[in-house]
């Protein structure tokens, strides 16, 4: 991307330096506000993982088997999850008391939300569900007038509404008048994408889902305020990760949207679901895990929940000034390729 | 940055089409344009209420002889609606798909989340909002875009720089800012911005085609919408939103077609949406570096107080109303 790559030019070392001797201080500071004590903790606990058949998924319910958690994975695909089970199994921290289950539904589907729920429940001796983590997602970038509207579409059920019904009922049954008031939270935990910070080109059919899982987030953090019931959102915001359900993205990018990625980090489902966990664990909102997360974050922080007042109203500062050259870069890129490649009908790969 | 004076989007003799342009800031917007000489094509659900728009619009016509006017009765919210649109405004517009589209049609359901019956708004909301309105982007482009258009022109008409197309977004302060009891209806807004900031950087790969793409982002507007929106809004909302003053569809209508003219990308109505906005620029075009810069520097500040505000009020909210009933204007 061309920011990383401006950052790496030669001819601007003093500002850099400066630059990351900020964020280096800044970041220090971070660490040390946010609180050591383990803000969700899971020994002993009820977690159900959406799209834990693989990817981060799968990574994140053999690390959360690994702390302790009781799990329930669910996906499509009973075979995928048999396997997913049987690597957290192996994990397990306590594997004598520590039950595990798997549930196939499918997120994308008006109203699966409320039986499997129910399911849920029932498996975990009809105690109610800890934590919530929704991690299933698929990415389809095409160019908007070039790919048919059926794929904005798909995309929106997938990774909006399978994140929004769940939503809806399980935050239903965790502030039901009746329910009562402990002290230990309930936490929803969303997998939204860098992209809701900062739309490129390619993404149009998945940028909007993102972004809108972003703003229901935003606007959760608000309403739960007004329930007696303590729970806690976070949502997670990775760039690329390089699972199977990343191949499949890359089977449809653009090249342009790879030019413009390229020198972004890609990493693997382990990295980014423990540090995920680890963001978790430390009680933040907006979970960005990659020094470019970060950035993008304190480029569109707006109306969000902040992590750190000081921090992320310095920084937000600072990335605008820094972005006037990298968007210039980008915008630059993209007119350049236009006029090289003509219209996109010419070089777009058929049967995309 | 506009140069001062410039006409952006000049509109006499060109024919713009709109959804939404029945009622409310639709036709408020459609009567400014047929005041500068356009040709109209306004689409919404009513038979009745179109004819009643249009012929509001053609007593403001700039040269009644000559201008044209037309009403399409479609529903936004229907999968595929605007293929079918694109080729009837087409079709009227002597075989060319109209130049300038504004997408207009929206509506707002807000309720509390956890509210039984949210889930079934968000999906209305949702599909007016977000995917009517994407739907008449693809359409649409899909017309400009057609590469056998290029072939048709004479060679004179080449040598012309073609005046660029236009698409312009309706979208919301609520695109870049959520506040409580708006989950059914923020992330259709959210959404619709995420696709403009997609868009504005994928026409630049259609070099022979200019299109300019525009993102309104309005506050309330006291239009009927606005009536029915007020009729499912959470206590808390109307708590929190209670110093805003809304506008008027004539002033939003005519501060959005400054704004086009200015040539800008974000159209801001009011300053406070205009605070908003600048707290979440992102990767979104800015209109003048400078001006965009500083204010995203300054509305971070402003906002940690105005959020401060917000959650107390939530809080004290909730404190006050600790029985269930108390927690939305309704409970069904």
């Amino acid at each position: 991307m061309p920011l990383l790559d401006w950052m790496d030019s030669s001819s601007l070392p003093v500002f850099w330096f400066v630059t990351a001797g900020i964020s280096a201080i800044l970041a220090a500071v971070a660490m040390g506000v946010f609180a050591s004590k383990n803000q969700m903790p899971v020994d002993g606990k009820t977690i159900l993982i959406t799209g834990a058949s693989e990817g981060m998924g799968r990574s994140a319910a053999r690390l959360l088997a690994a702390k302790g958690a009781n799990l329930i994975l669910v996906s499509r695909n009973a075979d995928k999850l048999q396997e997913s089970l049987q690597q957290a199994q192996a994990a397990a921290k306590n594997p004598q008391t520590q039950h595990f289950h798997i549930i196939t539904a499918d997120v994308s589907k008006p109203d699966y939300a409320p039986e499997l729920v129910a399911k849920a429940v029932a498996a975990n001796n009809n105690q109610p569900l800890d934590i919530v983590w929704c991690i299933a997602g698929k990415s389809t970038p095409d160019f908007w007038v070039e790919a048919p509207l059926a794929l904005t579409r798909d995309q929106m059920d997938i990774n909006f509404w399978g994140s929004a019904e769940m939503a809806h009922a399980i935050l239903r049954v965790w502030t039901r008048p009746d329910v009562p008031v402990v002290p230990e939270p309930k936490h929803l935990v969303f997998t939204s994408s860098v992209l809701a910070y900062f739309p490129v080109v390619g993404y149009g059919p998945y940028n909007p889902a993102k972004a809108a899982l972003r703003s229901l987030a935003d606007t959760l953090v608000q309403e739960l305020q007004l329930y007696p019931q303590k729970v806690k959102v976070h949502v997670v915001y990775p760039g690329s990760i390089s699972s199977p359900g990343f191949d499949r993205e890359n089977m449809t990018k653009p090249e342009i949207t790879r030019i413009i990625e390229d020198g972004d980090p890609v990493q693997t489902p382990d990295e980014v679901a423990a540090k995920a966990i680890r963001g978790l664990e430390q009680g933040r909102y907006s979970i960005t895990v990659a020094f470019l997360g970060h950035v993008l974050r304190w480029l569109a922080v707006g109306g969000s929940p902040r992590e750190n007042w000081f921090i992320d109203t310095i920084m937000s500062c600072i990335v605008q000034v820094v972005f006037f050259f990298a968007l210039t870069d980008i915008f630059g890129k993209i007119r350049k390729f236009g006029k090289k490649n003509g219209h996109p009908v010419n070089y777009r790969k058929k049967g995309n | 940055m506009g140069w001062f004076g410039h006409n952006h989007m000049p509109v006499e003799g060109r024919t713009i089409l709109m959804t939404g342009g029945s009622e409310g800031t639709g036709l408020c917007v459609a009567r400014i344009f047929a005041s500068k000489g356009a040709n109209i094509i306004i689409v919404s659900r009513n038979e009745p209420k179109l004819e009643e728009a249009i012929n509001s619009i053609k007593t403001t016509a700039k040269s009644p002889e000559t201008q044209r006017f037309h009403t399409i009765s479609a529903d936004v919210a229907e999968s595929g609606y605007a293929e079918r649109v694109v080729t009837d405004a087409t079709a009227w517009n002597n075989g060319q798909p109209p130049e300038i589209v504004w997408c207009l049609a929206g509506l707002s359901t807000p309720m509390l989340w956890i509210d039984e019956g949210a889930m079934k708004a968000a999906r209305n909301n949702m599909d007016v909002n977000y995917f009517g309105t994407a739907e008449m982007s693809h359409a649409i482009m899909r017309a400009w875009l057609q590469p056998s258009q290029g072939a048709k022109k004479t060679s004179a008409e080449k040598s012309r720089p073609a005046a660029a197309k236009h698409i312009i977004f309706t979208g919301s302060v609520l695109s870049t800012f959520s506040l409580a009891g708006y989950g059914t209806y923020a992330p259709s807004k959210f959404a619709l911005r995420a696709l403009a900031d997609v868009l504005v950087m994928e026409v630049r790969l259609y070099p022979d085609v200019p299109i300019d793409v525009h993102l309104i982002l309005p506050n309330s507007i006291t239009t009927a919408g606005y009536e029915r929106e007020n009729a499912t809004k959470p206590k808390i909302t109307q708590q929190i939103e209670g110093a805003d003053k809304p506008q008027s569809p004539e002033e939003v209508a005519q501060i959005s077609v400054d704004g086009l003219e200015n040539g800008r990308y974000f159209i801001s109505t009011s300053f406070v949406g205009g605070l908003m906005r600048w707290g979440t620029m992102g990767n979104s075009p800015r209109d003048n570096w400078f001006v965009d810069t500083l204010m995203a520097w300054i509305s971070p500040l402003i906002m940690a107080f105005v959020m401060w505000d917000m959650n107390s009020q939530v809080s004290a909210w909730a404190k006050r109303n600790t029985d269930r009933e108390g927690l939305s204007s309704h409970t069904k």
